[in-house]
């Protein structure tokens, strides 16, 4: 049985989610939202370009003798780039030993061959900071300073515009400020618990699905829409009359969260036939023999997240998610991991977009992958790299052309500038013409493509500076 | 020197400074070159630095710096008004006038540092013009917030007075429930609740040094339960120590000085410590002095040297244990060491120098602060085990010395790093503006105000108004904290008195001057879980197979809406939700069908003066008869739902007020729906009242209610429905 069927059945029977004045029930005709659809994809800690698209390389100390490893002032412990189409990868892997078997998750060679028609690479891009907080909301929001909100916040205040989207701004952490344009949300893929908030009247939601023996429900479907009813107007009234701006912010929260939690139904029968995502799931004909937390259960976690938005999205009950992985803040043993958990990124990105087509919504799907910053051009006494300011972001979606690499860096990983008037024309640092990249060109690109360009929400919320057509 | 009668109002030295030199100027034009970021400090090492906002205490801390400099004069004239006039080579040129008025205001503040006025108490600023609620109507917000728990009915007749409410406090603070709230008070800056989950907690000890933890992990002797239990002990070995000084009433600065761990029965096991009087009951403490595995006495110093702490906030060999130093900043000294460094920075000049934590602008203007104190976790591994430090051990070279304000570590103490650090850090004021910012925050959900930073803004005026009463609070908060030895109750029972935690309304009075009064709240899924069962007598869950309650807010009961509802995981969600989004009022719906649902019926099987909700109607009592009013039982009927309105929501209205009607009006459009619908009497399996809500256990058969011929029960669950899922449940 299908969505539609269900909700038609669920109709019938009186059982449809009533949601308060205005809502009465879910849509069982289309998603309430349809697109386009974003996603932020945040290596926690400050990862490191050069190990990705980015790579310097290293000279070896004795090229006769390369087991005495690397000079000192080497960027990297690997000699050179590897050509994928446009762009230089490292030549760097995550493999691991399961019981004998070694097995290899990712490498950026891989990835970028895989992935390179979709993606923009922008590197070079100056976060301007070493500072993890700063570097963070500069990545997320465009902006360094407190209290901005992330793109993603904006985004989903954007496409939530008038439409009842309980999930429109989704998070698993990264940078999630929303400076008040948006509720933000927490979810998880558990059917049974989603089915429960979807359908709060329906005392057995185990029976949704079930025309032989329907669910029963709490009060009548007229008794619960009187109550809402009610308690909107005594939630109204109460607001009106409130004088201390803390109580009135959370009268007027709650009022307004209660008109956009009717389509959570949408997302319970999406959910109705998907099984949690497990690493052996995710990749069956790689790892189908692997154990379900398989290269680390923070990888497993980052693919629930993926699963959970996208099905979000193809419900059409969010616009925007947050997903993020930590361990990038590799002040010691960083070439290993650093580059595992790099591996774990890169393939997750690789199942959001396996998902996406598997529902349909890839053409409608932007993902920004980006970092605090990025890492010094150098190891540390710890084999550690510290913090940088120099870093990369990955972009794609449709209506950014791929296949791209904007914005380069120097030997020593400094950022170099483009030209303004033709981005992919790289200059010298010391060619004042030329402009360094920062996050609020990207930002405000992203913007633009996202039709936010111009609105109140982007006007309120500008950016530094001008331009930079880095999207063509 | 008396005050200045005749000369308007009288200012001390510090409301001058705030409202005439830095609002006016320094603000703007010293802070460019002056802050530890500044040209002139980093540069060229100006000794007058200016703190910004967001460094605790800032305007005391920047008034004592001209208190000091205003001591040092040249060619007879003071420092400090020879300088921004150009004079004595200053870097930054004349930034002033002189004769200007902002001059003016800078000699005039010398005068006042030199001469101080006799104010009397006039610092002490407040909101005028907003009301509280009452003894009774803040003491059973405080119950709820406090104890999880409705006031017992003679503490409603008794807390008629702020003597008896502060008595009732008192009271309150003396419960096991309040050490709960307090734990969580403090792991929203710790977080080491990362920990309390499942058997994480049975990790953040090292077996090689306790070696009965392996056991334990093995379940060599130990069930589930008791794992758990211990697991949850050891996680929480740093919250409890903050449980057991606030218990016990003793300095809260102890918290960082204990040298001893709190064992409560649970960890006991794992440590051999015995001989409580009940091992299972968690707020049971004995102190404990631990030896690692070759005997070495571990040097305690209070929650720093935690397992739980020091692996929650872990380090690397390079980190040198700065992160844990910068958490240690944040925690515990108020102070957000990454907030002062938020400037551009230039990746070349940092590679153009040699070990640049310690040379470059870019890295020192943080290390200089964090390095030092990272230096007090000698001797502590990345994960979290001590190993003997001796006194002669090299430490890094290329970092500041291990020392605090100024003042470097003796090499005696180099083995006990984090005790001497303690020892002084509980000295610096910023440690009680730390612990009165944590009380505040944890109880009203909000954090202190930010100063006001535009000062173009319409409402600038009245912000800065905001600002400063809230300043003026929490330095009245601290300097009680320190007069009552630095017991934390002081600074609850302040917080709780407070209009901050109970203003009600107020008369003319601008939105920006009431920005953060009154605590409402938005419940956290522990507090609303509390509440559910301090307000309708049972919990939101269910008892499973062993015997076990499951609470559906709880994070590890199965298919629980924890998250759902905003929960707090301590490690990838470390804050709060503030406002409610729509799953969370989806999930508050749920929860009040599912509630009204379980303690309706169930109400009415007892007799009407053992019923906690309907002790004034039967099931019997309707509001119609044959299509004709009933005005003895609708009188009945409204008297029930002014009296639930009391019970579940705090609010005193009459059975003739426009709530009473509105709920009124819903209970009849139900019953009327339900009597025309007519139909099968059958309430809804789980509605039924066939067992005890609060234990599960199935009532007498002569005793159960299964049905509902009278259309009154499930009228009055759509009411209880209706109550549960209101504003004034859900947010406190």
């Amino acid at each position: 049985m299908n969505r539609r069927d269900v909700l038609k059945l669920l109709s019938l029977a009186g059982l449809a989610t009533i949601g308060p004045i205005g809502v009465s029930a879910v849509s069982a005709a289309e998603p309430v939202y349809k697109g386009p659809f974003w996603i932020m994809l945040n290596a926690g800690g400050g990862w490191d370009p050069t190990i990705l698209c980015d790579p310097k390389g290293g000279t070896l100390k004795d090229p006769a003798n390369p087991d005495e490893g690397y000079t000192d002032d080497s960027v990297n412990h690997f000699e050179k780039g590897i050509d994928v189409g446009p762009f230089k990868a490292a030549p760097v892997n995550w493999a691991q030993d399961f019981d004998g078997t070694v097995v290899e998750l990712y490498s950026s060679e891989k990835f970028l061959t895989e992935h390179g028609k979709r993606l923009l690479v922008v590197n070079g891009v100056d976060t301007q900071t070493n500072n993890h907080e700063v570097g963070n909301r500069v990545t997320w929001s465009g902006r360094p300073l407190d209290g901005q909100p992330a793109l993603a916040a904006l985004l989903a205040a954007f496409g939530a515009q008038d439409k009842d989207l309980p999930l429109a701004f989704m998070s698993s952490g990264g940078y999630d400020a929303t400076a008040g344009v948006v509720a933000l949300a927490r979810a998880e893929a558990n059917l049974r618990v989603v089915q429960r908030v979807a359908y709060p009247n329906v005392i057995n939601v185990e029976n949704l699905n079930n025309p032989d023996d329907p669910p029963q429900t709490y009060h009548t479907q007229e008794t619960m829409g009187r109550i809402y009813a009610a308690q909107a107007e005594r939630l109204q009234g109460m607001s009106n009359r409130e004088i201390l701006p803390t109580h009135k912010k959370g009268m007027d929260a709650l009022f307004l969260a209660r008109q956009g939690s009717g389509s959570l139904g949408a997302l319970a029968d999406e959910l109705a036939n998907v099984d949690p995502v497990t690493v052996p799931k995710a990749f069956p004909d790689e790892f189908g023999a692997l154990d379900q937390n398989a290269f680390g259960g923070d990888f497993r976690n980052l693919l629930q997240q993926a699963q959970l938005a996208l099905h979000a999205f193809h419900a059409g009950v969010a616009v925007a998610a947050n997903m993020s992985i930590g361990g990038f803040d590799t002040h010691s043993a960083h070439d290993n991991d650093q580059s595992r958990q790099m591996m774990k990124l890169l393939k997750a990105y690789s199942y959001i977009w396996k998902l996406a087509a598997e529902l349909g919504i890839e053409n409608n799907l932007y993902v920004v992958v980006g970092s605090d910053f990025g890492r010094t051009p150098y190891y540390n006494e710890g084999n550690g790299k510290d913090h940088w300011n120099t870093t990369s972001m990955l972009l794609a979606g449709p209506q950014i052309e791929g296949n791209r690499v904007i914005g380069a860096t120097d030997d020593g990983f400094r950022p170099m500038r483009v030209d303004p008037k033709d981005v992919t024309k790289i200059l010298p640092d010391d060619d004042k013409a030329g402009v360094r990249i920062e996050p609020h060109h990207i930002h405000r690109e992203l913007r633009r493509v996202a039709g936010l360009e111009g609105t109140s929400l982007d006007t309120q919320w500008g950016l530094p500076g001008d331009g930079l057509p880095l999207l063509g | 020197m008396g005050c200045e009668s005749g000369e308007g109002e009288c200012q001390t030295p510090r409301t001058y400074f705030e409202q005439n030199v830095w609002g006016t100027f320094m603000s703007t034009k010293c802070v460019r070159c002056h802050t530890p970021e500044g040209v002139a400090v980093l540069e060229k090492g100006a000794k007058f630095v200016l703190q910004p906002p967001s460094y605790p205490g800032f305007l005391d801390v920047n008034l004592k710096m001209l208190e000091d400099i205003s001591r040092v004069d040249v060619d007879g004239k003071p420092l400090i008004l020879v300088k921004p006039i150009g004079g004595d080579s200053h870097g930054g040129g004349e930034v002033l006038e002189e004769g200007s008025e902002e001059y003016e205001n800078l000699k005039t503040l010398v005068d006042k540092i030199k001469n101080p006025p006799d104010c009397g108490d006039v610092d002490t600023q407040s909101i005028q013009g907003v009301i509280n609620l009452s003894p009774a109507q803040t003491f059973r917000k405080a119950a709820i917030h406090l104890a999880g728990r409705l006031p017992t009915a003679d503490e409603a007749k008794k807390v008629n007075s702020e003597e008896a409410l502060d008595e009732a406090l008192d009271g309150l603070m003396k419960e096991d429930l309040f050490l709960e709230r307090i734990r969580e008070m403090f792991n929203d800056s710790i977080l080491t609740d990362r920990f309390d989950r499942y058997n994480d907690g049975l990790f953040v000890v090292n077996a090689d040094d306790f070696p009965k933890v392996q056991d334990v992990r093995d379940g060599n002797g130990y069930d589930n339960y008791q794992r758990r239990m211990i697991s949850k002990a050891l996680a929480r070995e740093p919250l409890n120590l903050v449980a057991y000084v606030v218990q016990q009433e003793r300095p809260i600065t102890e918290i960082l000085t204990a040298d001893y761990v709190a064992v409560n029965g649970w960890n006991g096991e794992v440590y051999g410590v015995g001989g409580f009087a009940n091992p299972e009951n968690e707020n049971e403490f004995k102190e404990a002095k631990l030896t690692t595995y070759d005997g070495t006495a571990v040097p305690h110093a209070g929650v720093l040297t935690t397992g739980s702490f020091l692996i929650r906030w872990p380090t690397t060999p390079t980190n040198r244990s700065r992160g844990r130093a910068r958490q240690v900043f944040k925690s515990f000294l108020a102070f957000n060491v990454l907030k002062i460094s938020e400037r551009p920075v230039d990746a070349s000049k940092i590679t153009a120098v040699d070990n640049p934590t310690m040379n470059s602008l870019a890295c020192s203007v943080c290390h200089q602060y964090i390095d030092p104190v990272a230096g007090f976790f000698r001797g502590w591994s990345e994960n979290g085990d001590y190993t003997k430090f001796y006194v002669d051990a090299d430490w890094h070279n290329d970092m500041v010395s291990p020392g605090f304000n100024g003042d470097q570590m003796p090499p005696d103490s180099y083995d006990a790093g984090l005790a001497w650090g303690a020892s002084q850090m509980v000295k610096d004021p910023r440690f009680v503006i730390a612990m009165v910012h944590t009380v505040y925050t944890g109880i009203t959900g909000r954090e202190p105000l930010a100063y006001p930073s535009d000062d173009t803004a319409a409402d600038y005026k009245d912000r800065l108004a905001a600002w400063d009463a809230q300043d003026a609070f929490f330095r009245e908060a601290s300097d009680a904290l320190i007069a009552d030895n630095y017991n934390l109750k002081t600074v609850v029972k302040a917080v709780i008195k407070s209009p901050y935690f109970r203003a009600s309304g107020a008369v003319n009075v601008s939105q920006a001057k009431l920005a953060d009064m009154g605590s409402g709240r938005l419940l956290t899924p522990e507090m609303l879980n509390r509440k559910i069962r301090a307000v309708t007598g049972v919990y939101w869950g269910y008892y499973d197979g062993d015997g076990y309650r499951r609470d559906m807010l709880h994070r590890e009961t199965g298919e629980n809406y924890f998250v759902f509802y905003g929960g707090m995981d301590s490690n990838s969600v470390i804050k709060h939700l503030e406002l409610p989004n729509g799953t969370v009022a989806a999930v508050a719906s749920r929860m009040a069908n599912e509630m009204a649902c379980k303690v309706t019926a169930w109400d009415f099987t007892k007799t009407p003066e053992s019923r906690r909700f309907f002790p004034l109607v039967g099931p019997e009592i309707v509001p119609e008869s044959a299509g004709n009013e009933v005005p003895a039982s609708v009188t009945l009927i409204k008297q029930n739902i002014a009296y639930l309105h009391h019970l579940i929501l705090g609010e005193n209205v009459t059975e003739d007020s426009p709530e009473v009607q509105r709920t009124y009006q819903l209970y009849l459009d139900t019953w009327h729906e339900l009597a025309a619908a007519g139909g099968n009497p059958d309430l809804p399996y789980w509605c039924r009242g066939q067992w005890d809500a609060a234990t599960g256990a199935e009532l007498p058969e002569e005793q159960r209610i299964y049905e509902d011929p009278s259309y009154s029960l499930r009228s009055w669950q759509a009411v209880m429905t209706y109550l549960l899922m209101d504003y004034r449940f859900l947010f406190d």
